[in-house]
């Protein structure tokens, strides 16, 4: 009879694991552009269509796949030591190449693949690799903006780069689509069955990647700020548990007004069992068990910079 | 009580954080089209891996010849559906990406360097179906192990390609008689029953259990299911109200027809 294996193939570790989720509303505090396509002469920004009671609006788009892109690359090009070696290079792990080792702190959480077996070249030797998966245990989602705000089309033109001008040197005039300033996008984050140790690197990539999401320039959001139980503070939500005891704050892509979607996110945040918390950090146990912890607006933002510290120690110093 | 009469079911909602993929086959390389419902198959692995979340256990992910895990086969798992109208509440959004052609390099994450003439990119499409909400129901001649579904509600998991979706809702158990009516259902038809009227049709694929797996499996159990692969069906939508047989709590109507195949 044949014996079935169950393991998971993942490293024995002595930790144990969690589901973990974050969830957040993020801010632009400049016009952003996440291209879409280039038509002739218009680089176009992505946008989704939301079918809404009024009909169907165009919202703008921060995409959970361009989000996670950014991450991984944040990962991938953190200064690692004091030889000025990034992390990507210290692992020999990069995109598309992927080391897909569980044991990387990148490839462990973001998945990886190698379609066959190569030689790597890691800091100067070679490393043979064989044809391995490893699954991603980290979802994006979210990303609708939640203002009906189009993008805006601008005039650019790129300039010819010599000081002195000849008369054939003109201007190549294009335009290009922004996101508005000051829009709002709900994100959030899953992981499926991760030790602390490898959220670590989740914690630090999603804090990395706030200042460096969008293409071209300018870039960078913000968490933005609200009302939880103080009147201001950051709008996130950090979840470490076994058992789902806290209503999910998601805010649906078809609210197009910003007080609704932020008084819904924070009524959800601040719901664990059926009943209304008071703190910024609520654990459920059962039987001295914590089954459900729950972090709130700066209390979030506090634990997410302590796992990302531990990140930075382990991997970067 | 027997099949002839009606089934106990229960309907669940769905609820999606981000876009979604369910990938359509037979499939394309470098456009990936989705189905605009969670296919049968994928909501029955979806759910098995909600049980088993739900117990603590993460089941292995293997490259080669994985394992199947999916709902035992006295569970008729029929899909989910975009609430509240399951043919109109969506939007397909098509995303253009440039991506990879080999994996073999990492020059897609050079800060500098040049690249080789294989190092390129090439323009893919890809559709993600983007609806808030989908209404699926899962039949069974017995009461008892569907009250136990209600257990996983709030569990929330990776579901298809691309994308995460949590169990909102669970309703209570309820009846679903066979009666004969002329209305457009719920859950698609099959093509066998749609033969010959106007509908919108997909391929989908129903997982064919081997004579090894047990008749009373438990979903929360770690053995895998034993599928010998996958076999093609037609499932549609009636472009209007058709008279058929259904399955109906007086709510929901389940054509009969899907509920012999899944």
């Amino acid at each position: 009879m044949a014996t079935i294996t169950t393991a998971s193939g993942l490293p024995k570790s002595d930790d144990r694991r969690y589901h973990f989720d974050i969830y957040a509303v993020l801010e632009a505090p400049q016009e952003l552009y996440f291209g879409h396509e280039t038509q002739v002469n218009v680089n176009v920004v992505e946008t989704v269509r939301v079918k809404t009671d009024q009909g169907v609006i165009e919202k703008c788009y921060l995409s959970p796949t361009k989000r996670r892109g950014v991450e991984r690359r944040s990962l991938i090009w953190a200064p690692a030591n004091a030889h000025g070696v990034l992390l990507g290079e210290k692992l020999g792990c990069g995109v598309p190449h992927t080391c897909a080792r569980p044991t990387c702190p990148i490839c462990a959480v973001y998945g990886g693949l190698i379609t066959g077996n190569v030689t790597v070249e890691v800091l100067g030797s070679d490393e043979d690799r064989t044809q391995n998966t490893t699954v991603g245990r980290l979802v994006h989602g979210g990303g609708v903006a939640i203002q009906d705000i189009e993008p805006s089309e601008k005039q650019r033109a790129m300039h010819p780069s010599a000081l002195h001008k000849e008369a054939s040197q003109t201007p190549m005039p294009f335009k290009r689509e922004y996101n508005e300033p000051a829009l709002l996008y709900p994100v959030y984050n899953h992981c499926l069955s991760v030790t602390e140790v490898e959220f670590t690197a989740v914690a630090y990539a999603f804090l990395d990647a706030l200042a460096r999401l969008g293409a071209s320039n300018p870039k960078g959001v913000h968490v933005y700020e609200g009302a939880f139980l103080k009147p201001k503070e950051p709008l996130l939500v950090l979840d470490r548990y076994l058992a789902p005891l806290g209503k999910r704050p998601i805010i649906s892509p078809a609210e197009v007004l910003i007080e609704q979607a932020l008084s819904g996110f924070a009524a959800d945040a601040l719901s664990v069992r059926g009943k209304r918390i008071a703190k910024d950090f609520v654990s459920e146990q059962v039987d001295g068990k914590a089954l459900f912890d729950r972090w709130i607006g700066e209390a979030a933002l506090v634990q997410l910079q302590e796992y990302a510290t531990k990140f930075a120690v382990k991997h970067l110093t | 009580m027997s099949a002839e009469t009606g089934y106990y079911g229960v309907r669940l909602t769905l609820r999606a954080t981000g876009v979604l993929t369910f990938r359509r086959m037979p499939s394309a390389i470098l456009h990936i089209s989705t189905y605009p419902f969670v296919p049968p198959s994928t909501l029955s692995g979806w759910l098995r891996r909600l049980y088993l979340m739900a117990l603590g256990i993460y089941p292995d992910t293997a490259v080669d010849k994985p394992d199947y895990f999916v709902m035992p086969q006295q569970y008729h798992v029929l899909g989910a559906y975009p609430s509240p109208d399951p043919m109109a509440s969506f939007e397909i959004h098509t995303a253009k990406r440039q991506g990879v052609r080999a994996f073999n390099h990492n020059a897609f994450s050079r800060v500098s360097g040049s690249r080789d003439k294989k190092e390129v990119y090439q323009l893919h499409t890809w559709e993600y179906l983007l609806s808030e909400r989908f209404v699926g129901f899962v039949l069974h001649s017995e009461c008892e192990p569907l009250e136990r579904i209600a257990n996983l509600q709030n569990y929330g998991c990776k579901i298809g390609k691309e994308g995460y979706a949590f169990l909102e809702d669970v309703s209570p158990v309820q009846w679903y008689e066979r009666c004969t009516t002329q209305q457009r259902p719920h859950v698609p038809a099959t093509g066998r029953e749609l033969v010959g009227k106007p509908a919108d049709l997909f391929v989908a694929y129903r997982h064919v259990y081997s004579k090894k797996q047990p008749l009373d499996g438990d979903p929360a159990s770690l053995e895998p299911s034993q599928i010998d692969g996958y076999s093609l069906i037609w499932l549609g939508w009636p472009a209007q109200g058709i008279e058929m047989e259904y399955f109906s709590d007086g709510a929901s109507l389940i054509p009969v027809g899907i509920v012999e195949e899944f």
